[in-house]
């Protein structure tokens, strides 16, 4: 079965094409945090669609559900770092917090 | 012999410990305002110093006409290793510098007695004595000097403390720009010797090819013909150039009339009777060289010749006692030179020490007069002084007589000796007509020689007196040497007579081993050749234009101020040029040191702008490049991602593209 | 023990300045402890003079441990080795930077009013840099050396500078530091093409014409940027007139000699095919350099300025006496580093001297000076004198060695280069008159204090070899003597290796290396 051959990979790259999306156009921090967990969901997605059926399944559902846990620490600590900015922005727009501009 | 040394090292020691007691009255002038120096130590070593290296000088002059070459040596070896000639620091006594030896330490050891007494009260006394010991003992390692850079040593030695004398009261700007003008325009002159020096020692080799620095080894390749031509010529046009510097002559004269800024007795020892004899020293000691090329010693005759008569002429008119002094001190070095560049060397020698006195007579007597005078030295402002000052009238009276070559007096006969040479020398461009017009310059010279002089004579002595100012006696001290040195002006006829009166000649036959090096190829320019018949006729020459210039000035002066001014208002053009020098000061300003300072403001503009400015545009360029670049970073986060991806990509690509 | 000698006198200046950095003292005590360790550095500097076997033309006193290696990608490694050593090059100017040490500090114990522990730390740490450049005999810890000497400058300038002391701090260091990134290419190349670092080795080796012009025009540029020669000359009156008294003196002093030193020990030392063919550009470059420097200084008007001027023009004449490449202008040119280094060490020192009194600089503030400081004027006049080249003063010798090696070059660049002892009499009379003579212009110099015991002390460190050199310069002449003979056969060779490059026919070729063998056989 190739690459392409399934479906399941082209949500996979919709969802990741959706993600890399709005992570470079949505000024809303929050929103960007969304997008980077759809871009992780893609990848999730992609590890178990490919092992379905092979000798490799339990490896991708470790690498899968350690991907969650990741994602799940990055988004706590994203979120420390949005509520952060809201704090001194007082905004959560990205365009506010442009202090690195040389 | 180890007496050598001795010569210059005595002033040496001198200035060092007149520099000590100076030292210690300034600490002692801290502590207490009021604290005198001790002026009578001060002199007394500064003065016995001179005596004493007179003393052995004397001593090496008897010592030398033992040696069979009349020559001693003292050498230190290896002073400079060069890598090529060594450089040796070496000292000979030869005829030569054995009088010069005599004359520079004989009439120093009068001025600095005499300057014990003019520099009464003076706050930097010991100061002054330093320099003056230290002067003496420059000038003597220069006339001691074996070989070009030692000589150099000297030559510079002089040049720096004839700038500290010449600025002596240096809380007088103009005195320290004098000094200043003096050792620049020296410089200039140095530059000439320093490649001489460099050109002598590479060319003038012996038959081993070997260059040496030393007199006698570049007069022996000289004559030898080891040397091109063109390399003699340029060799001794480069010297020639230095000696115009020391010596004062055209166009490098300018500094010694403004060099009158210093103390007289300065302007006695320095600028008068012995540093600026320096370069016809110099020329003397390396005849062969000017022998042997027929340019430049024609250039020196010439030039000697022309700066004998442009001084003179300014001479004319000076008011200043001082500056008529310092332009016929030009003028008689001028003379010197015609007599070198003819081949006159004895002449030329003669003439050196006979005016060494009588010209060191008159300074001592303008300075006697200065003093007395609280100061004044406009000779418009003196007169009438012959009541008050009667041995200064009589001492000044036997220099001025000498100056203007009165018949029987010294500068008569050397004189006289320089314009035979002249008219029976080698001929000039090889063309003996030039010798006569340059006889005829000589004489001018000398008829307007002797009518300054006498006007000096005149202005100052007689006549009434047109100052208010009440003149008072001089201490012993000074007028000691005034009669000295007026002796010793009688007394130096006696060195060099001409040959109708017979052939007795010391100094001529004292400095044949020096003289006569290379055979008579110069030397048969003297005034040998002239019959004696032609010898009685130039000197009935001589004694006529001196008499003609004494009654010119007589007849003009010898009544007052009022005919000299009405002459003075017929030709008001002459008159006025030649009071304002030929306006050859300002020509010298505008052309050089304005251009100079002009070339010092556009160099710092095109350092600043062009030089600095490409620098600092290298650095701006830097930073607009970067001006450009920081938009990329825009504080986005997004957009750094963006670059960021697409770098990665680039890369990926790249690698996979190239792999 | 006498091994030990060298890494000494790179390290006791490194030591102190690790024993100043942590010591618990106050103030003077910091002072006091610095000051010993310079002493003793200087002590060290004239042990080894005296030590030194000036018949020998070879490195003595070598100390040499390896260090580390380069890796390459084939073939073996480049070994690199921690070698000090001495000769007839770099003798006098290890013992001038050690005769400075002490100077440094007394300068400074006037001027440095803040954050004196880490002024000290810094000058103890140049003086080491300062040393181990000259005394390396590895191009790696060459380049190691002279870039450590670079960054205690930075500070010093960039700390305890005067008001642009930032622009200046910025264009020296950059300037000098891309200077220096063009030797290091130049230096790797020959690490990996000749299997070599060590100074000595590369020496001997036949390097192709081609690339020695190559590695010496990279070296050429890094040397003319320190020196500095004219057009690479604008970091310097920045850098002079912003340093401290301190730093102008160990600017002058010593780190400019090291662009003329490396011209010597790597340039002509290493590629002497190349310094054969780039000679009378570079001397040329130099005589241009005088005059254009002694322009530069006529025209300025702080005296700092001026005498940092007069130092290019300086630095010319003795590029022009090294660049004439026979005997008596290189001897000249280590002589008048020397000398440069003294008597216009001791000038910044006496501009110092007024700074501190009256925080000016312009020659238009003083005038009449030596009336009311008779031995500050004094002193002045003696610096100025010797700056100009007066015999008797150590000027002279060295002067004139460079102006004959330029003759017997050629005549007409011994007559450029000449051109500036008039000029230097020009400015530098000009600046002692103004300063020194005419009416006292301004009350606030009525009231000047004189030297004190201070700064009679390092005035007098410098005026004791001025004098000596000028009296007997053969002491400090003859122990280069042997070394210069070397580099000599050095051009020899490299001329030989030009003309077999530019297809001469072997005939000249053969007659060259005749003579030589003659001359080798004399020696």
């Amino acid at each position: 079965m190739t690459f392409f051959g399934a479906p399941v990979y082209f949500l996979a790259v919709a969802l990741f094409a959706l993600g890399i999306f709005g992570f470079l156009t949505r000024r809303n921090a929050i929103v960007v945090l969304m997008s980077v967990e759809l871009m992780l969901n893609a990848a999730n997605l992609t590890f178990l669609a490919a092992a379905r059926g092979t000798a490799h399944v339990h490896e991708a559902s470790a690498y899968a559900i350690f991907i969650i846990l990741v994602a799940a620490a990055e988004a706590a600590v994203g979120l420390a770092l949005v509520l952060a900015l809201f704090r001194i922005k007082q905004s959560t727009d990205l365009d506010v917090a442009s202090d690195l501009k040389g | 012999m180890s007496l050598l040394p001795l010569i210059p090292l005595f002033p040496l020691v001198g200035a060092a410990a007149c520099a000590i007691l100076h030292a210690r009255t300034l600490a002692a002038r801290r502590r207490d305002a009021g604290a005198a120096q001790n002026e009578r130590v001060v002199g007394a070593i500064a003065t016995l110093a001179i005596v004493a290296s007179f003393a052995v000088s004397v001593a090496g002059f008897f010592i030398i006409q033992h040696e069979p070459e009349r020559r001693v040596a003292w050498i230190v070896s290896n002073w400079i290793p060069t890598g090529g000639q060594t450089i040796d620091f070496g000292f000979v006594l030869d005829p030569l510098s054995s009088v010069m030896c005599l004359v520079v330490s004989g009439v120093g050891a009068l001025i600095h007695m005499y300057a014990t007494g003019y520099m009464r009260g003076d706050k930097g006394y010991a100061r002054f004595f330093t320099y003056l010991n230290l002067f003496v003992a420059a000038m003597l390692i220069l006339v001691l000097a074996d070989s070009l850079p030692i000589l150099f040593i000297g030559w510079e030695g002089v040049g720096l403390c004839s700038y500290l004398l010449i600025g002596f009261w240096h809380e007088n700007m103009k005195y320290a720009e004098a000094g200043q003008k003096a050792f620049v325009v020296n410089r200039i002159g140095d530059f000439g010797f320093l490649l001489a020096m460099f050109g002598a020692a590479t060319w003038c080799v012996d038959a081993a090819g070997k260059g040496s620095f030393q007199f006698a080894a570049i007069n022996e390749s000289v004559l030898a013909g080891h040397v091109e031509p063109w390399q003699v010529t340029v060799i001794g046009l480069l010297l020639f150039v230095g000696a115009c510097g020391k010596s004062a002559q055209l166009p490098l004269y300018v500094w010694l009339p403004d060099a009158m800024a210093g103390p007289t007795p300065v302007s006695a020892l320095i600028h008068a009777a012995t540093m600026v004899t320096a370069g016809v020293y110099l020329v003397i000691r390396m005849h062969p060289i000017f022998d042997a090329s027929v340019l430049a010693s024609s250039v020196v005759a010439c030039v000697g010749a022309a700066t004998a008569l442009f001084a003179a002429t300014m001479g004319l008119v000076a008011r200043d006692i001082k500056k008529v002094l310092a332009y016929s001190t030009i003028s008689q070095l001028g003379f010197l030179f015609l007599g070198a560049g003819c081949g006159a060397y004895d002449a030329s020698f003669y003439h050196l020490v006979t005016h060494a006195f009588f010209k060191a007579l008159l300074f001592l007597g303008a300075g006697a007069v200065i003093l007395a005078m609280h100061h004044e030295q406009d000779l418009f402002k003196m007169g009438g002084l012959k009541r008050a000052l009667p041995l200064e009238y009589r001492t000044m009276f036997v220099g001025a007589a000498a100056l203007a070559g009165i018949p029987l007096m010294s500068g008569f006969f050397s004189k006289d000796e320089i314009l035979g040479g002249v008219l029976a020398g080698r001929p000039v461009f090889g063309n003996e007509q030039i010798n006569l017009v340059l006889y005829v310059v000589g004489a001018a010279t000398a008829l307007m020689t002797a009518f300054y002089t006498f006007r000096l004579i005149y202005l100052a002595f007689e006549g009434e007196s047109r100052s208010n100012e009440h003149p008072h006696a001089n201490p012993a001290s000074m007028t000691i040497p005034l009669a000295a040195l007026a002796l010793l002006t009688i007394a130096a006829a006696a060195l060099g007579l001409p040959s109708v009166f017979g052939e007795f000649k010391p100094l001529e036959h004292w400095l044949n081993p020096v003289l006569e090096l290379g055979g008579e190829s110069g030397n048969a320019a003297k005034a040998h050749g002239l019959s004696h018949s032609a010898q009685w006729l130039l000197l009935g020459a001589s004694a006529a234009i001196a008499m003609i210039g004494y009654s010119l000035a007589r007849a003009t002066y010898g009544g007052g101020l009022a005919k000299s001014r009405a002459r003075a208002e017929a030709m008001p053009g002459i008159y006025k040029t030649l009071v304002d020098r030929w306006y050859v000061d300002e020509l010298y300003h505008a052309v050089f040191t304005k251009t100079l300072r002009l070339a010092g403001v556009v160099a710092g503009l095109f350092d600043a702008y062009v030089v600095d400015g490409a620098v600092n545009g290298v650095a701006a360029s830097a930073k607009r490049a970067a001006a450009a670049a920081r938009g990329l970073a825009d504080g986005k986060l997004q957009s750094y991602s963006l670059w960021f991806g697409a770098g990665a990509v680039a890369l990926v690509a790249a690698v996979l593209l190239l792999i | 023990m006498n091994d030990w000698i060298l890494p000494l006198l790179v390290g006791i200046p490194a030591l102190g300045a690790l024993a100043v950095a942590l010591a618990p003292a106050k103030r003077d005590g910091l002072f006091s402890l610095a000051l010993l360790f310079c002493a003793a550095e200087a002590a060290l500097a004239i042990f080894t003079f005296t030590k030194f076997d000036g018949t020998n033309p070879n490195e003595q006193f070598s100390f040499s441990r390896p260090w580390f290696a380069l890796p390459t990608g084939a073939g073996e490694a480049v070994p690199v080795a921690f070698h000090l050593g001495i000769d007839g090059l770099s003798l006098l100017l290890v013992a001038l930077s050690g005769l400075l040490a002490p100077v440094i500090l007394l300068s400074a114990k006037g001027h440095i009013e803040r954050r004196e522990r880490e002024f000290l730390v810094w000058s103890l740490v140049m003086i080491a840099g300062m040393q181990g450049v000259f005394l390396s005999r590895d191009l790696l810890l060459f380049y190691f050396f002279w870039e450590i000497s670079l960054i205690p400058l930075y500070f010093i300038i960039g700390i305890w500078g005067g008001p642009r002391r930032v622009y200046a701090t910025v264009k020296f260091f950059l300037y000098t530091l891309a200077g220096s990134v063009v030797m290091l290419i130049a230096l790797l190349y020959l690490a990996y093409n000749f299997g070599t670092v060590a100074i000595q080795e590369l020496s001997t080796k036949d390097i192709p014409v081609r690339a020695q012009l190559g590695c010496f025009l990279a070296f050429a540029l890094a040397f003319a940027i320190k020196v500095p020669m004219v057009p690479f000359h604008t970091w310097l009156p920045d850098a002079h007139v912003e340093a401290p008294t301190a730093g102008s003196i160990v600017l002058a002093g010593v780190l400019l000699k090291m662009g003329t030193y490396g011209f010597l020990r790597l340039g002509v030392g290493m590629f002497p095919a190349a310094a054969v063919q780039c000679g009378p550009w570079i001397a040329g470059i130099g005589a241009a350099g005088i005059i254009y420097g002694s322009l530069l200084a006529y025209g300025q008007s702080d005296m700092k300025k001026l005498i940092a001027c007069s130092s290019v023009a300086h630095m010319g004449t003795i590029v022009v006496g090294m660049f004439a490449l026979n005997a008596a202008g290189l001897r000249g040119g280590i002589l008048q580093m020397i000398n440069h280094g003294l008597s216009t060490g001791l000038l910044f020192l006496l501009v110092g001297v007024l700074y501190e009194r009256r925080h000016v600089r312009e020659i238009a503030e003083f005038g009449g000076l030596a009336q009311v400081i008779p031995a500050f004027a004094v002193v002045l006049t003696v610096a100025t004198f010797s700056s100009i080249g007066l015999p008797g003063l150590n000027g002279f010798p060295g002067e004139f060695l460079c102006l004959k090696g330029a003759f017997d070059a050629s005549p007409l660049l011994g007559a450029a280069a000449a051109v500036g002892t008039v000029l230097g009499a020009v400015y530098m009379l000009s600046m002692l008159r103004r300063v020194a003579f005419g009416p006292i212009t301004r009350g606030e110099n009525q009231k000047l204090i004189d030297l004190n015991g201070r700064e009679w002390a390092s005035a007098i460190i410098l005026l004791i070899p001025m004098v000596w050199i000028g009296l007997q310069p053969s002491l400090f002449i003859k122990p280069t003597e042997p070394a210069v003979d070397l580099l000599i056969s050095q051009i020899e060779k490299g001329r030989r290796s030009l003309a077999l490059e530019n297809g001469a026919s072997l005939k000249i070729a053969n007659a060259g290396a005749a003579e030589t063998g003659k001359s080798g056989g004399r020696r």
